[in-house]
């Protein structure tokens, strides 16, 4: 699955560099929102809410 | 091992978990993007120093999104500041660059931003220490009002009468001149373009130290100013050829946990702790420049990446026990109370 992913990446980085840099943008927003929202809602359930 | 296919690089993928994580948490706490800590590590773990920056740029972008929202739910965050010192910042950026390549064709590039370097995070780390060395010396009561009170420089630079003014409710200061706010900006900016870093371990101790804002409110205003330039610098650097978007991936999974538990810490840590602590960190990374300087990079890297993984893990530790008393007063209040 790697490997696939790892082709598709370098062909869309020689085909089309803006838009490669527009999906790395988006794909750090995407990741790094999903993660944080998961993390907010487990440190939640654990009680930590950071609010004192 | 994971392999990078633009870099065409072999990295080890847990190696980047655990370090996307550790300084994740220091960046939710302090406040900074931690390039000082990630672009050397990245370079021990077998990236090319090219890719390395750009990666870690990358990541920052990702994770500053989740800080910044965190610190807005814990109302730290100053946008209106924010945003100026992030758009402001950007002009900054570019005359840094320009600075190196001016250095670069004169030959002088390397020793130049070494030193300047050294000279920032000693000076910023010891004055930190020392601020925190004379504050605990205090009793409790004079402590209290001591983290509320302005200092000289900050009632000073508040006093300048220098039109037009501009106000940020948020963060209390009032009536400044805005002439303060785009040359602090623009400084930082520079630095942050001439040093090839965020930004951010010059930005949160200005924003104490100059305008006064409470340690909390630089931390998380500081984030957000750090997500404005780095959605730029992602794109600029991925265009470029220079982000690995698997590495900064996963890195970022690991920094987007660690960045909540970091900028939870800052709910429960008194503000002049996360200084002291902001201080070792940057006295920390002065002698990882100083060992690059002296032709050690390998044991720089070590160095940060150790200290990197003591600190945040010290952080988890304050956060456990602060939320354990929590819970033990809360208990205790629920048995003290009288039956009706």
């Amino acid at each position: 699955m790697f490997e696939s992913l790892n082709e598709y990446i370098v062909a869309l980085y020689h085909l089309h560099k803006a838009q490669y840099g527009l999906i790395v943008v988006t794909l750090m927003a995407l990741v790094g929102i999903s993660v944080g929202l998961t993390t907010e809602v487990v440190l939640r359930l654990l009680g930590i809410r950071g609010e004192k | 091992m994971l392999h990078l296919p633009i870099a065409n690089a072999d990295v080890n993928g847990w190696a980047l978990l655990l370090l996307g994580f550790f300084v994740g948490v220091l960046g939710g706490f302090f406040g900074t993007g931690g390039a000082y800590i990630i672009t050397p590590s990245l370079h021990i773990f077998g990236f090319p120093m090219a890719f390395a920056i750009g990666t870690d740029i990358a990541h920052i972008f990702g994770k500053s999104i989740v800080a910044s929202f965190k610190h807005a739910l814990l109302r730290h965050v100053d946008f209106k500041l924010g945003l100026m010192m992030g758009l402001l910042g950007m002009i900054g950026v570019s005359l840094g660059k320009q600075a190196i390549l001016y250095l670069e064709k004169i030959g002088q590039v390397g020793p130049i931003v070494r030193i300047v370097y050294m000279v920032l995070l000693f000076s910023l780390g010891l004055f930190m220490l020392k601020d925190y060395y004379w504050y605990s010396r205090l009793s409790e009561i004079q402590k209290e009002s001591i983290e509320r009170k302005p200092s000289r420089v900050v009632l000073w630079i508040r006093g300048l009468r220098l039109g037009p003014y501009i106000s940020f409710p948020t963060s209390g200061v009032k009536n400044i001149s805005i002439w303060i706010v785009v040359f602090l900006s623009i400084s930082i900016g520079f630095i942050s373009g001439f040093l090839g870093v965020g930004g951010g371990f010059v930005r949160v101790p200005i924003l104490i130290y100059c305008l006064g804002l409470p340690t909390v409110m630089a931390v998380g205003t500081d984030l957000f100013a750090i997500l404005i330039t780095n959605s730029w610098g992602t794109y600029i650097y991925a265009m470029s050829g220079k982000v690995e978007i698997i590495g900064a991936l996963v890195m970022l999974v690991g920094a987007a946990v660690g960045i909540q538990i970091g900028s939870a810490a800052t709910g429960y840590v008194k503000g002049m702790k996360i200084r002291f602590y902001f201080g070792v960190t940057l006295v920390l990374a002065g002698v990882a420049v100083v060992l690059r300087h002296l032709l050690m990079p390998t044991l720089a890297g070590y160095l940060m990446l150790s200290s990197a993984a003591i600190l945040s893990s010290l952080i988890i530790f304050m956060l456990i026990r602060a939320v354990a008393e929590e819970r033990y007063r809360s208990k205790e209040e629920v048995y003290d109370k009288p039956k009706a």
